[in-house]
């Protein structure tokens, strides 16, 4: 479960966990939950709908070994309500009773029962073995905890029959560390840092789902070799006045960025003592495939980092 | 004194400012920075907070919640209070208003379905903003009033919330289940009884339950919650609301503000002022393109400006689309949003941003 608060970049992160990890060769399913089409532009082969469908590998494919198949899909609160109420032989009104306002009687009256019937299919997808790896692209964090919770709420709320033994499937699945982790997204800024904090704290005690490695989206500086120039270089002497000022303006623009990230990085690390993988910022407003591709490199070398000195393809063969 | 811009013209003639946006835009300092500003033109202003975040909390002196408000001391020759919403405990105020008597607001304020609605799923929130801002509005105290709305995944949520309430007051199920509650025996329509027998095949007989016991709680208090969201409903509607949508320089966040540009199209409500918060400031008049060299400083300096480019490529998109409502850029600032020095600032940055036209979203910063 990709799990960050709006604007960090959670699709994006979604994207490059698939793509990473079909690298390594794990099947992977991506599940996208709000239907906005976020996942569109990022992986090709969409747009994607309640059925999966294959993700075409990335293009410019780099050598190494064939990347294990991506499939994605869209599952919303109405077509997880439409296919429950099939399965228990109410499917010839089930579309005329959601047109006529179930689907929001039943959502808004019964809160969380939405969320929780997504969280069945997919917990039914995972029992079918639809992948290696299921990769849930979460709404923003503000819904994420709800989201989560509503096993649990409704379990409490509701103690028998389908949604009690739903909730109790549910439940059990996010409570396994085995089986389902959560990869909180954030920024390396204050207001990121401050609620993935909170956010990890909910989910680890509230709803006792386990966290993985914590991912911070959109670095500067990730290694030596990122780091700008210090401010006040010898610029080139053939600059005149006004373009010189532009270049301090720029360098300590860039520069007070730069160290305001290495600050949240730390103020992070003593908030949330957790395993991070650090992405770049990649250049550019609208990212692609292309971004998604580089993104996984740096997922894929950040876990290598992770995992220490081991052999880096440990973990490459073996699975389909 | 407001400036010259979009955003300072919203601030002189509006009793009524609303920001709606997705999340992670800087919606809520955005909104406090208005505020902040307006304060500073002289005006008597309340900011509404949902949910700020703990630094920007403390910085404008909500850090708990509260749904009176509590002045902040500033230099300005205006006032300026803030009030940072919680939604759960003015839908139990809004109850205990409403009923008949106490015993009413009991049944309704134990039962297990009012509590899970009330505890902020469903929209609640978007409506409870809505209902404290009219609150505010009449009650004459101020002449602004700054709102923030939830973080939703839609911006439109706030302005749906109203009408929502009563659509639903108004709908079948609801009547239906009201009815069959009430014990009457009333003839229940064909198709909502059906769909009460679906939900209780879905959710398990004891939430219906539930359900049925807390409309039958809430009968006769309908009339009164329909009446007050028309009220809203108007006030919104009013000359003197505006409407911000807040956006920032993202592909995702500026497909949503498109998205609202053109839902609102076919509503009788309007967005009076895009404003595109966090954008890379401007340094040179120059374009990316022109600045080649290998001086380190000079590629930063093409690297931010060519960022510019592409952010202000977007807004001009959206612009485009929005053909009436101007947008403006409020830039990123050196230091994060957490005090009210920092605030001012920004609001005087955003009383004065210029419309983005032609492709040019300001001056150089």
């Amino acid at each position: 479960m990709v799990v960050g608060k709006g604007g960090v970049g959670t699709s994006t992160v979604t994207a490059a966990y698939a793509r990473a990890a079909a690298s390594v060769g794990r099947s992977v399913l991506v599940v996208d939950v709000e239907g906005r089409g976020s996942l569109d532009g990022l992986l090709s082969g969409g747009p994607f709908g309640y059925e999966p469908v294959e993700v075409p590998p990335a293009g410019g494919a780099p050598e190494g070994p064939e990347p294990a198949p991506i499939r994605a899909c869209v599952v919303t609160a109405d077509e997880a309500l439409t296919e429950y109420l099939r399965a228990r032989g109410l499917h010839r009104i089930a579309r005329r009773l959601l047109d006529g306002g179930l689907g929001d009687v039943i959502g808004r009256g019964v809160p969380g029962i939405g969320d929780l019937l997504v969280l069945g299919k997919i917990r039914q997808l995972e029992h079918a073995g639809a992948a290696d790896l299921i990769v849930v692209d979460a709404p923003s964090s503000g819904h994420a905890v709800s989201f989560l919770r509503a096993a649990g709420g409704l379990g409490d709320a509701v103690r028998f029959g389908p949604i009690a033994e739903q909730a109790a499937a549910v439940a059990d699945l996010l409570a396994d560390p085995a089986r389902c982790q959560v990869v909180l997204v954030t920024l390396a800024e204050d207001t990121p840092v401050t609620e993935a904090a909170q956010v990890a704290y909910v989910l680890e005690d509230e709803v006792g789902v386990a966290l993985g490695p914590i991912v911070v989206n959109a670095c500067e500086t990730i290694r030596d070799d990122d780091r700008s120039p210090p401010a006040g270089a010898a610029t080139d002497a053939t600059v005149d006045e006004d373009l010189a000022a532009a270049i301090r303006a720029a360098t300590a623009f860039d520069l007070g960025r730069r160290r305001r990230e290495a600050t949240q990085l730390v103020r992070l690390g003593n908030l949330l003592p957790l395993p991070r993988l650090l992405l770049h910022r990649r250049p550019g407003v609208v990212l692609g495939p292309d971004d998604v591709v580089a993104l996984a490199d740096d997922l894929c070398v950040g876990v290598r980092e992770l995992d220490g000195p081991t052999p880096a393809a440990a973990d490459a063969g073996g699975v389909p | 004194m407001t400036g010259p811009g979009p955003l300072g013209a919203l601030l002189g003639r509006c009793d009524v400012v609303i920001c709606v946006g997705t999340g992670g835009v800087g919606k809520t300092s955005t909104a406090a920075a208005l505020g902040v500003a307006a304060a500073e033109a002289g005006r008597r202003v309340v900011v509404v907070t949902i949910d700020p975040a703990r630094r920007l909390a403390d910085a404008i002196g909500t850090g708990r919640l509260s749904n009176s408000p509590s002045p902040i001391p500033g230099p300005w020759p205006g006032t300026l209070d803030a009030v940072a919403l919680d939604a759960t405990a003015a839908f139990d105020d809004l109850v205990r208003r409403r009923a008949r008597d106490a015993a009413q607001a009991e049944r309704i304020l134990t039962n297990r379905f009012y509590r899970a609605i009330a505890s902020g799923i469903g929209g609640t929130q978007e409506y409870m903003a809505v209902e404290l801002l009219a609150e505010l509005h009449s009650s004459g105290r101020w002449d602004l009033v700054v709102v923030d709305t939830p973080p939703s995944a839609n911006a439109l949520d706030a302005f749906d919330a109203p009408d929502r309430l009563r659509r639903f007051l108004d709908h079948r199920v609801y009547r239906a289940l009201t009815a069959s509650g009430s014990g009457i025996g009333r003839v229940v329509g064909r198709t909502a009884h059906g769909v009460v027998r679906a939900a209780g095949r879905v959710a398990g007989g004891e939430v219906v339950d539930d359900a049925i016991a807390f409309f039958a709680a809430f009968d006769g208090m309908e009339d009164e919650f329909r009446r007050r969201a028309r009220e809203v409903t108007e006030l919104l509607r009013a000359q003197t609301t505006g409407f911000v949508l807040v956006t920032a320089p993202r592909a995702d966040t500026v497909a949503e503000a498109r998205r609202v540009v053109d839902a609102l199209a076919g509503r009788r409500l309007r967005i009076d002022v895009i404003a595109a918060n966090r954008m890379t400031p401007r340094f040179t008049g120059r374009a990316a393109g022109s600045l080649e060299g290998d001086d380190p400083g000079l590629r930063t300096l093409a690297r931010l400006t060519a960022r510019r480019e592409d952010e202000e490529a977007l807004l001009v998109g959206l612009a485009e689309r929005a053909v009436d409502t101007p947008v403006v850029a409020l830039p990123l600032l050196d230091r994060d949003v957490t005090d009210v020095d920092t605030l001012a600032e920004l609001g005087r940055l955003a009383v004065a941003a210029p419309p983005i036209a032609d492709g040019h979203a300001g001056p150089v910063a």
